[in-house]
């Protein structure tokens, strides 16, 4: 278990440049494999050395490697990072410290059963669709580098994903330099690293004002960059201050063989996915498995956040439910404490008071003297024979809990950018590194952070902590810095307005960046030449859109956000989401619409940060000029007529002030001999096109309802 | 009430189970007054009483156990728990049949064979699983199995008291018979039932007791019975119509479009004996037409020359949709109508449909028949009729998503429309090849001609370019001939189409030559065989595919896509295509097969430039002199040039298969005529500038040429006011769109005021549990709770330095 994660010494190893470079103190990254005096044996100090000799030598005989990009990490979000840079002739590198892409998954998940989905058939044949029910994939231009080739499983063993992410990394000849771990980073002065383009609230950014990074390994060798991008996960264990937990073993070497847990009684902290992974392989060995965590048990299903507990690893709520000794309880573990007495581990309070939000209950009903654990902040103290439980309480003196696991949700792994010895980056729960909307770390400019450490921006409403979620933000990411360093506008598609309809009707039922970062990243349609023309933009961060101009290079005016999002009061933890009225079918009810559909916002003009911040409570944007919700369906499928297609173009014939309707070309015909302008949908018969009435059978026209 | 019967009946399990059964039901239906319980006396008496009577014999179940067997195992076989189960059901359907028929005096009763002793019935093996009819004595029974529900009951039990009235009807020729019975005498109201018991079976038999007196009633579970009536497919599972068989010979039948519900079928049996045609005068102008109706409609503009022409015409419409429209005759020369403007000079006579519950009048279009254009505006209203008082309607129909079809989502896309008629139909799409991401590539190279139609099946017009494709295919290979066409679904196989650059989706790409038969071919508009015709055809003769004219001839192919087929010949074909024809190598030539003055003609490609030469081919496209269409006006709007247009009569003798064609064109050409000249069929000349709209007409003599001349040369120099100038043209959207944001704040401030008055009351009834509350938990200064952390995710911000606020252009906007 590394808990001592103490940094790899420094001194020595900055000697050799600290003339020419001035250490930048905000930021330092620390070796993720311990490396400490205490633990090093003889051999290794011998090896330490060498290394150290071999580093100087190196100093005085190599100049420092120089890239445009450099990209920490050769995980998922790395990888697929490096694919962008390398499409885009970009001149980048991937370090890596072990010797393998995605080593994460040599170790976790430990059951060898990921929980992301791979869903190898859905009946259609449209590559960007099947991406919406494809969890594992990264974005490429080869099929065959989908991860349906890669394994059969429905959840794939992680096996599979690291043999995949080393497929892809050589089947695109991305640049990865591995065994470089990085152990220091610095900057030098006074060098702009780039014009500032005022899109990323540098204002705020405290002073930092710049220049080229010079990252070093563990064997010394250098590595100069202009912008750094950090793609390393969130893995380290992070372990809450709980008095006795080193009684305990953590997830990442506790035993996961089941017969170790035969006739055990086995407490786990914890009420992520990852205790109840555990909880799963052994609540069939264990006399009973008591998963307890701070929060109730945040369901999947309830609150449509794939990081909450998943119904492939809910076996132990079954048997709770069902009174089979298993159960989940909760209570905040900084209140309690864990002491070893003989071959038992009793747990107890710490100092209970009457304002202390968590305490033992006796659970009346039972004789057995077992207790339960409840949290007061749902439970009124108000009969006094509470508090004179005793202090220390066994649970029963012929049951033991047998190695707590701790891996609670809100302790569990976290990011390399410890906020104990990194400076000035700030840290959200301790967890993640506090970053922008455009994923430039606060404060730190050229800095950007990619993957699951990246996710933050959307903890707990959408998808960005995943590979299916942050495959799409870390191309977003590309494009907004293909803009803001080599001056190439975010990519778009420009169209005539005829197309308007069938394009975002194909868009909707098909965009997998869109529906996979639904609330995050959105399409947007933004009207040129008085609306008789529009650009289609794909996939922009939500929160980048009062920065709009500045991120993508693009101006904008009339424009249209295109999302996809669940009701608004539908999704959290105990939410009934069967209940009976959960689904419309009506399109005029197509707002109260409770799984993911599609909304559109319309606005005249750019919204700015003001509004943006101000918006309703629960609204994802400002109320918009003119809002649409697309009903929802049961197969996502928004293609309907009259449900979908119909209700859609009432609405962009508001927004666009014109008429939408497709005409025979003998209508634009006679509408073209009777006016000066013809319908925009005629646009087509003037350059030829257009449709014969007689194509169609004549039972089958219909009156020409002229407006 | 009777509800406590069953739970009676569930609880008794021992030897007193029937008894306090029998107490229990005969409390229940007595009190309910649904269920009759019979004595013997009263038993004895039904023998003498001619009115229908319904009997069901309780008797005590036989399990085939003793007692003390029961009282061991009690009622907790399957066996017993099932009968159970189906009896107590049958019990609830029984008791609410007999409230329903009670409405129509047919009595029901109920005999308990414990303490009645009828043993003609009692005794009876199984008579406990019928129900009996006796009109004196016993007329037939039914087993329980089609007694399943009160509809099963009632329509049953209906159609057996009508048997007479309302006749099972199983052929086309027994139908027949039965209308010759009726004609001259009454109308007949006819239904086809897929099957008998049903909800719908029911309602029509309620309303044939109601209407018994009225019309004559007849019915039929067979399809073929009602073989060629109007408005019904093999799919439909009930139709109604009304035979008019007392005025007439021919018992015509006019189709009902309503739901099948007894509401709405009463309604239009009223509403068919209503007279349905009204003038419209002066003094009844203000008045409500046809009061108490349900009538869509229908709005008859003529004039007096019109007049004998729209009376005779509109009897056929009148009796065709004889109870469901109301018609309204208004002669505009005689009546100050109030739909002038709504008019807008449409050519009378003509006719405007306004839907029951529709607040706009929709016109014919001129090139659609009366009764087409009716029936395919009721097309919408099939099923969908509101009854009158909606309260009467069975709550289930609340949530009938028809009832909310409002005019946003009524299609007015002619094509979508025309599309929608497609969907969910079987396509046998296996003459089109559709090809794949594997095989477009292999296709495209291997083949010596393909034709390749992009399309995406959520577009309308390219959905129809598609079903005419599909046309073609079929009649290639109906006529076991070569078939080049394909096609790639853009949905399907999007990266396919984003390969090819395909953006937007209508009409084929250009295609090869590859000798000097496909030339001819090409020539003569035998390839591509499509329904989309063209008017000219451009072929470019290279002298290899990889020379610069041939990539020239490339681009102006994909700049004339969808606009004309551009092919190309190199090499050895090409030099034998300019040996033949006389035509120079390194050419783009034209072929106008409608040209007679100038069939062909070319230019060398090398002496101009691309977009010269797209223009080039455009406009010579065009013939010297032709009839004005929907095809050429593009090319002769694109000079940006006054076009001169000589309206003449129709010639005569047109070929009957071009009727339609025919007709179309002289409807537009009326239409576009009268709007310039005011006249209707006079020979006459005009001039309009459409860049500009002004349009003018010549005013002299036809055959005076110098004044035509002249006349020309004023317009040029702006030396005459024009005649006219057309409107602008401001093609705005029809309808508006479900207004969401009002919709949600409605929404917002309704559950705003539902909370206020739930936490009102809340707080007077349960102040202690509040107080017991917010003693235990944190409260902000407000009073408000506070909430659990793991609510706000993400909201503790910690950092090694200084605390600081988290800044508002920093991500996680919840902050």
């Amino acid at each position: 278990m590394p808990s001592d994660r103490a940094a790899v010494p420094v001194a020595g190893l900055r000697r050799g440049y600290d003339a020419s470079l001035t250490k930048w103190t905000n930021l330092t990254f620390y070796s993720p494999l311990p490396i400490t005096g205490a633990r090093m044996r003889s051999g290794e100090m011998i090896q330490k050395q060498v290394a150290l000799l071999l580093f100087v030598l190196k100093i005085s005989l190599c100049a420092e490697n120089t890239w445009d990009y450099v990209i920490i990490g050769a995980g998922p979000s790395g990888l697929q990072m490096g694919y962008l840079l390398e499409q885009a002739h970009r001149n980048y590198v991937i370090l890596e410290r072990s010797n393998t892409s995605g080593s994460f998954f040599l170790t976790y998940p430990r059951h060898d059963r990921l929980i992301s989905i791979n869903k190898r058939h859905t009946g259609k044949t449209n590559k960007e669709f099947n991406l919406r029910h494809d969890w594992n994939s990264l974005l490429s231009g080869d099929e065959m580098l989908r991860f349906r080739h890669f394994s059969r499983q429905f959840f794939p063993r992680r096996k599979e994903m690291n043999q995949y992410l080393n497929a892809y990394k050589l089947r695109w000849s991305l640049n990865v330099k591995y065994g470089a771990e990085i152990v220091d980073i610095s900057r030098r002065d006074g060098e702009a690293a780039r014009v500032d383009d005022g899109a990323d609230g540098d204002e705020d950014d405290g002073g930092d004002g710049g220049g080229t990074f010079v990252l070093t390994d563990k064997d010394g060798s250098l590595y100069s960059a202009k912008r750094l991008i950090v793609a390393t996960g969130i893995w380290k264990p992070n372990i809450p201050p709980i008095s006795g937990l080193d009684l305990a073993e953590g997830y990442e070497t506790v035993s996961i063989d089941p017969d170790r847990y035969q006739g055990k009684t086995v407490l786990i902290l914890g009420h992520g996915n990852a205790a109840f992974e555990m909880a799963d392989s052994i609540y069939g060995a264990a006399n009973s498995v008591h998963v307890v965590g701070r929060s109730r048990v945040r369901l999947s299903w309830e609150t449509h956040y794939v990081g909450d507990i998943r119904g492939v690893n809910n076996g132990l709520l079954d048997s709770y439910q069902l009174k089979s000794l298993d159960g989940v309880l909760e209570g905040s573990l900084n209140d309690v404490q864990f002491e070893k007495r003989g071959q038992h581990i009793y747990v107890s309070l710490k100092n209970i008071t009457t304002n202390d939000n968590f305490a033992l209950r006796r659970d009346t009903t039972m004789s057995s003297g077992v207790w339960d654990l409840t949290s007061m902040t749902t439970f009124s103290i108000d009969n006094g024979s509470e508090y004179d439980l005793p202090q220390h309480v066994p649970l029963d003196n012929s049951l033991e809990y047998t190695l707590p696991q701790y891996v609670p949700h809100d302790y569990e792994q976290r990011s390399d950018l410890d906020p104990s010895r990194s400076l000035g980056i700030r840290m959200v729960n301790e967890k993640f590194p506090l970053i922008k909307h455009d994923y430039q770390l606060y404060g730190i400019k050229d800095i950007y952070v990619i993957g699951a450490a990246s996710h933050w921006l959307d903890y707990r409403r959408s998808s960005g902590g995943f590979i299916h979620g942050f495959r799409y933000t870390v191309r977003a990411l590309h494009r907004l810095m293909e803009h803001r360093y080599e001056n190439i506008p975010w990519p778009s598609k420009d169209y005539d307005l005829i197309n308007l309809l069938p394009n975002l009707v194909k868009r909707i039922n098909e965009g997998s960046g869109i529906y996979q970062m639904f609330a995050v990243l959105c399409d947007i349609i933004v009207f040129r030449n008085n609306g008789t023309q529009f650009s289609y933009i794909e996939e922009f961060p939500v929160g980048l859109l009062p920065q709009f101009t500045a991120i993508t290079g693009h101006p904008l005016g009339r424009h249209i956000v295109v999302v996809l999002e669940y009701g608004q009061n539908y999704s959290g933890p105990g939410n009934d989401v069967f209940k009976e009225t959960r689904a419309t079918g009506f399109a005029h009810r197509a707002y109260r619409s409770n799984f993911l559909h599609p909304v559109l916002y319309y606005y005249e003009r750019p919204i700015t940060e003001e509004e943006y911040r101000k918006r309703p409570t629960s609204w994802m944007l400002p109320k918009p000029q003119r809002l649409h919700h697309v009903v929802e369906d049961f197969l996502t499928d928004w293609s309907r007529d009259t449900a979908h297609v119909l209700p859609l173009r009432r609405y962009l014939e508001s927004c666009v002030g014109r008429s939408l309707r497709n005409y025979y070309h003998d209508d634009c015909f006679q509408m073209q001999l009777l006016h000066r302008r013809m319908p925009v949908m005629c646009g087509s018969y003037l350059q030829g096109g257009g449709l014969k009435r007689e194509f169609s059978v004549s039972s089958f026209t219909v009156p020409g309802v002229m407006s | 009430m009777f509800t406590n019967s069953v739970n009676c009946f569930y609880q008794s399990r021992f030897n007193m189970m029937f008894l306090m059964l029998s107490l229990c039901l005969g409390v229940c239906l007595g009190d309910s007054g649904d269920v009759k319980m019979l004595t013997e006396e009263a038993y004895k008496q039904l023998a003498h009483q001619s009115e229908l009577q319904v009997i069901y014999f309780k008797k005590e179940l036989d399990l085939g156990l003793e007692d003390h067997v029961l009282e061991e195992v009690g009622l907790s076989t399957d066996r017993d728990a099932y009968d159970d189960r189906m009896l107590g059901e049958f019990y609830k359907e029984y008791s609410k049949s007999a409230k329903v028929l009670a409405e129509f005096d047919i009595p029901m009763y109920m005999v308990n064979c414990k303490t009645v002793k009828i043993s003609e019935y009692c005794d009876k093996k199984d008579s406990h699983h019928n129900v009996y009819i006796f009109r004196g004595t016993e007329l037939l029974n039914f087993s329980l199995d089609s007694m399943f529900d009160v509809d099963a009951i009632v329509s049953n039990i209906l159609q057996i008291a009508l048997l007479r009235e309302v006749p099972i009807l199983q052929s086309a020729q027994e139908r027949r018979e039965y209308e010759d019975e009726y004609k001259g005498k009454s109308n007949i109201v006819f239904s086809f039932q897929m099957a008998i018991g049903t909800k719908q079976h029911r309602a029509l038999m309620e309303v044939a007791f109601r209407f018994k007196n009225k019309f004559t009633f007849a019915i039929t579970t067979e399809l073929s019975t009602v073989d060629g009536f109007p408005g019904l497919t093999k799919n439909d599972e009930v139709g109604l119509w009304l035979l008019q068989c007392k005025s007439s010979r021919s018992c015509s039948p006019a189709r009902y479009y309503g739901r099948m519900i007894p509401e709405e079928i009463s309604q239009f049996l009223n509403d068919c004996m209503v007279d349905n045609v009204i003038e419209l005068t002066p003094e009844n102008i203000q008045s409500e037409p046809f009061p108490g109706t349900r009538f869509h409609l229908v709005y008859v503009f003529y004039d007096e020359e019109s007049s004998k022409f729209v009376r005779t015409h509109s009897e056929i419409i009148l009796k065709k949709f004889k109870g469901t429209i109301g018609m309204i005759f208004i002669n505009v020369d005689r009546v100050k109508n109030p739909y002038h403007d709504l008019l807008d000079n449409r050519p009378i006579p003509t006719i405007g449909f306004k839907g029951v519950d529709m607040g706009t009048i929709v016109f014919m279009p001129t090139e659609m028949e009366p009764g087409e254009f009716i029936e395919h505006q009721l097309e919408g209203y099939v099923g969908k009729m509101s009854p009158k008082q909606s309260q009467s309607v069975d709550d289930s129909d609340l949530d009938d998503p028809r009832k909310y079809l409002s005019e946003v989502e009524r299609q007015d896309d002619q094509i979508a429309l025309a599309m929608s008629h497609f969907h969910n139909k079987p396509l046998d799409d296996s003459s089109l090849q559709a090809l794949t991401d594997k095989t477009f590539p292999i296709e495209t190279t291997n083949r010596d001609l393909l034709i390749v139609l992009f399309y995406l099946p959520f577009d309308a017009m390219s959905s129809a370019v598609y079903h005419s494709f599909l046309a073609a295919a079929d009649v290639l290979v109906e006529q076991k001939r070569s078939n080049p066409l394909s096609s790639v679904n853009c949905f399907d196989w999007t990266d396919v189409c984003q390969k090819e650059n395909v953006t937007f989706y209508e009409l084929p790409a250009p295609l090869e030559i590859n000798s000097v038969n496909e030339f001819k071919q090409v020539v003569d508009g035998k390839i591509p065989k499509s329904d989309i015709k063209v008017d000219a055809i451009a072929i470019g003769l290279v002298k290899n595919e990889y020379s610069n004219e041939a990539r020239m001839v490339g681009k102006i192919a994909l700049e004339l896509q969808g606009y004309m087929v551009v092919s190309m010949a190199s090499g050895d074909v090409a030099q034998k295509i300019s040996d033949m024809k006389g035509i120079p190598m390194s050419s783009l030539v034209i072929y106008k097969a409608n040209d007679q003055f100038q069939p062909q003609v070319f230019t060398k490609v090398i002496d101009k430039t691309e977009d010269e030469l797209v223009t080039w081919a455009r406009q010579k496209t065009i013939p010297v002199f032709n009839e004005l269409t929907p095809i050429n006006l593009p090319l002769i709007y694109a000079r940006r040039q006054p076009i001169v247009i000589y309206f003449m009569e129709p010639m005569t003798g047109t070929d009957s298969s071009h009727t339609m064609e025919t007709y179309q064109s002289k409807t537009t050409t009326q239409e576009v005529m009268t709007s310039y000249t005011g006249k209707k069929d006079e020979d006459c000349l005009v001039t309009v500038i459409l860049t500009e709209g002004h349009v003018f007409v010549y005013g002299d003599k036809l055959t005076d040429l110098v004044s035509i001349e002249k006349w020309q040369k004023a317009i040029k120099t702006n030396n005459v006011e024009p005649t006219k100038v057309l409107p602008m043209g401001d093609w705005k959207p029809r309808i508006p769109p479900y207004d969401f944001v009002k919709l949600m704040e409605e929404d917002n401030t309704y559950q705003k005021q539902r909370q206020d008055r739930v936490g009102h009351q809340l707080a007077n009834e349960e102040e202690i549990i509040f107080d017991t509350v917010r003693e235990s938990a944190p409260v902000t200064d407000k009073g408000d709770l506070i909430r659990g952390k793991d609510e706000l995710p993400g909201m503790r911000i910690e950092t090694t330095s200084t605390s600081q606020s988290v800044p508002p252009n920093v991500g996680r906007n919840e902050l």
